[in-house]
């Protein structure tokens, strides 16, 4: 469960420390996989390999195995006629959210859709947007991931480094132009978070930041004060140690972008 | 007609006085009330603008005390929930400065599974809205710290 909640994650956030790469000539493979999950018909879309989306629910007289071929089918006719992973976008149609790419509906979601993953039809569209418009910026053939990252791995990274701030969700369709380059790619890896005052864990971070010293980040360090005794402020310290230590040893160049916790 | 016209101003003046007296001798109010006003009344994204610069500054001191300081530029933003415009709370966000610099919110996707996990991702924008097709995602930045407040 975690691990799907890691990936979901991991598509939404990903392009915010990950650079979009334009696809290649070739465009990637396309697929709708019928699956079955608690005994439910589910439809998952597959880009090279990779899965970006799940369709849960029946709509408009389609299971969601057919609903995910008809979005395959409209993502391949997209593909064809030249778009990339910049023409992916989440955007509102007559007061419903969906994926579009080139201005073309692809998928739309809905509050029963939104529901089963306890978010809202925005939230998801703009999750799938992102997720979708990560694959297609793999090159062909570069490894994506099969399963679902679990919290301490680290996720493979996009192929360049950023050569223009990436669209998070619902994208501009103006061109920005590109002004900061990382000096080495960008990952990301969930980390567990540590009271530094209880010593107890808090829940699980994604931190992201430069590769080297990602690979350093063990742990975040959770400190707490407040500011005029009215606001509270947590602070997040990516660490070097599983552990937090008398004294903290911060990596640097490393931040959070997802927090998750688990319910009592 | 005179003596009801000296009644009269005795008492306009009795009043002025009472008045003036409770407005410098009562209790002065605190910075911390005002907050807490500011917070009831107009929310998050106010307290932002408001007082953004001095949270920004305190996290940074304490950052500093505990020798975790970061070379890398800070701010501290609202924190907008996708497809709805409202401020729901407020983080510093960190990074290189010019990327920092272009910052104006953190958009939050929330996503739950079954009844145990909830998970929030958070991605530093360049609009104050997370609502339009015009939001973008800053790369190279992160959250630092979450500023939440407690009514």
């Amino acid at each position: 469960m975690l691990g799907l909640v890691s990936w979901t994650l991991g598509y939404a956030v990903r392009r915010v420390g990950t650079p979009v790469a334009l696809a290649e000539a070739t465009p990637p493979q396309v697929e709708a996989k019928a699956l079955k999950v608690d005994g439910q018909e589910v439809g998952a879309l597959v880009i090279g390999g990779q899965e970006v989306l799940r369709l849960t629910q029946s709509t408009g007289g389609f299971t969601p195995s057919e609903r995910t071929t008809i979005v395959a089918g409209r993502l391949r006719n997209a593909l064809a006629a030249g778009a990339t992973a910049q023409d992916v976008k989440a955007a509102q149609m007559n007061g419903q959210w969906a994926v579009q790419i080139k201005g073309d509906i692809l998928v739309t979601t809905d509050e029963v859709e939104a529901k089963a993953v306890r978010t809202t039809p925005a939230g998801l569209a703009f999750s799938w947007a992102s997720s979708l418009s990560n694959a297609l910026a793999l090159e062909p053939g570069q490894a994506a991931p099969t399963q679902p990252a679990q919290p301490g791995q680290q996720q493979p990274k996009a192929v360049q480094p950023a050569p223009a701030p990436s669209e998070v969700a619902a994208v501009s369709k103006q061109a920005e132009p590109a002004e900061w380059q990382p000096e080495e790619p960008y990952g990301d890896k969930w980390v567990p978070i540590i009271s530094v005052l209880r010593g107890v864990k808090l829940g699980v971070a994604r931190v992201n930041g430069p590769e080297s010293a990602l690979g350093q980040v063990k742990a975040v360090a959770q400190l707490e004060t407040k500011f005029r005794s009215l606001v509270d402020l947590e602070v997040y310290i990516p660490i070097d140690a599983d552990v937090p230590q008398s004294k903290l040893s911060r990596v640097k160049g490393c931040s959070v972008t997802g927090l998750g916790d688990f319910a009592l | 007609m005179k003596r009801q016209r000296t009644r009269f101003a005795l008492i306009a003046f009795f009043s002025l006085t009472c008045f003036t007296a409770g407005l410098t001798l009562s209790p002065r109010k605190s910075a911390a009330f005002d907050l807490k006003d500011v917070l009831k009344v107009v929310g998050i994204g106010m307290i932002v603008k408001q007082f953004g610069g001095e949270i920004n500054k305190a996290l940074n001191k304490l950052m500093s005390q505990k020798g975790v300081s970061t070379d890398a530029a800070t701010k501290v933003v609202p924190v907008l929930e996708v497809g709805n415009d409202t401020a729901i709370g407020a983080v510093q966000v960190v990074g290189p400065k010019s990327q920092v610099d272009k910052v104006r919110a953190v958009a939050e996707v929330e996503l739950s599974l079954g009844n145990r996990i909830r998970a929030r991702a958070l991605m530093p924008i360049a609009t104050k809205s997370a609502d339009t097709e015009t939001v973008r995602g800053i790369s190279g930045v992160g959250v630092s710290a979450n500023v939440k407040h407690v009514l």
